[in-house]
């Protein structure tokens, strides 16, 4: 579903080179995304309680270790290596974050919704729906920071770093988003994990 | 011309611009929280004095980016067009799975609606701020 998100740049920058050689996510990844969310509708139509569950662990997990592993390892490193260095680790780092990240969150989302209704936890009068509305907000929160802060920025990175001779002062200045909202959303990340354990262990 | 005055220039011409990206941002951010007044009532029917100011100040805020949008000169309409119409794919079938996700939990009536054209709103919003957002960048190229 969303590695369509991958031949954004397609339109973009097609015209130089081999077939896919400006494309930038290669086409191949659109399957393994189709399937990702194929599992993700079986999984909430089978009704299977374990099933929506590790839809919701796998996904979950893999986007908060992801964010904070992105934010507070792979983000100060990046910073003290050379712009070359960098500029390369970018070029393949974020066409992978571009449709991994968001086919996780998705995944995270709808069985996370799902998991809630079935378990009664959507219930105002259960003991555990303040806590999933306290999830809500936080995914909120990095919902608005993913999609409007950090997605465009990442796009036109992604553009630029294509360009034979890529506008240093702009991908600067779009880098220090990254940087900016990296403690909101370590923050936030945190704050899901503390959510998450405490609602895995109220019954 | 060297690239520093070409990037210099480029931010000159980007602080002219209408605040659209601000304008989405706000929208968004409304969108999120009527999301969260939802959650704080299902499964029980929302109170729409409450979700209806939300859904109608992000509606208005999209339709005012649009107008702003359609004055804007010497822009890569091109290029917003392009990234707009694959952006407009995946948000739209994301929207279409989440839509999913809430009839198949039997959400109806006016809960079903408001749900709906909230998102619709992201599903819009999302692809005009990320392509308004990409398509000032490439207008901003040194000739």
């Amino acid at each position: 579903v969303v590695a369509a998100e991958a031949t954004i740049a397609t339109g973009v920058e097609r015209g130089r080179g081999g077939r896919f050689s400006n494309w930038v996510v290669h086409p191949a990844v659109v399957p393994v995304v189709l399937v990702a969310a194929a599992l993700m509708l079986a999984a909430v139509v089978s009704k299977k309680a374990w099933a929506v569950d590790f839809l919701h662990v796998v996904c979950g997990a893999a986007w908060t270790t992801v964010d904070l592993f992105m934010g507070f390892v792979i983000g100060p490193i990046m910073g003290r290596m050379p712009i070359p260095a960098r500029m390369e680790l970018s070029k393949r780092l974020m066409p992978v974050m571009l449709v991994l990240m968001p086919t996780l969150v998705v995944g995270t989302l709808v069985g996370g919704w799902q998991l809630a209704g079935m378990s009664g936890n959507l219930d105002t009068s259960s003991q555990a729906h303040p806590y999933v509305v306290a999830a809500v907000v936080v995914v909120a929160v990095m919902a608005l920071i993913a999609l409007a802060i950090l997605e465009p920025a990442n796009l036109v990175i992604l553009l630029e770093l294509r360009r034979p001779q890529p506008r240093g002062e702009i991908i600067g200045t779009l880098m220090k988003r990254f940087i900016y909202t990296s403690g909101v959303t370590g923050a936030m990340q945190v704050a899901t994990l503390i959510l998450m354990t405490r609602l895995a262990t109220l019954h | 011309m060297p690239e520093n005055s070409a990037s210099s220039a480029a931010s000159r011409t980007a602080s002219k611009l209408p605040p659209i990206e601000a304008i989405a941002v706000a929208s968004m951010a409304l969108i999120l929280a009527g999301g969260v007044i939802f959650a704080s009532y299902l499964p029980r029917q929302v109170s729409m004095v409450q979700i209806v100011p939300f859904v109608a100040a992000a509606w208005g805020l999209i339709l005012v980016n649009l107008g702003l949008l359609s004055r804007l000169k010497g822009y890569a309409w091109g290029t917003f067009f392009r990234v707009l119409r694959w952006l407009l794919l995946v948000y739209l079938t994301e929207a279409a799975m989440f839509e999913f996700i809430v009839v198949y939990n039997h959400a109806r009536g006016r809960t079903l609606v408001m749900l709906t054209i909230m998102l619709a709103a992201f599903a819009v919003n999302i692809p005009l701020l990320v392509s308004y957002f990409v398509g000032r960048y490439r207008s901003l190229e040194p000739s």
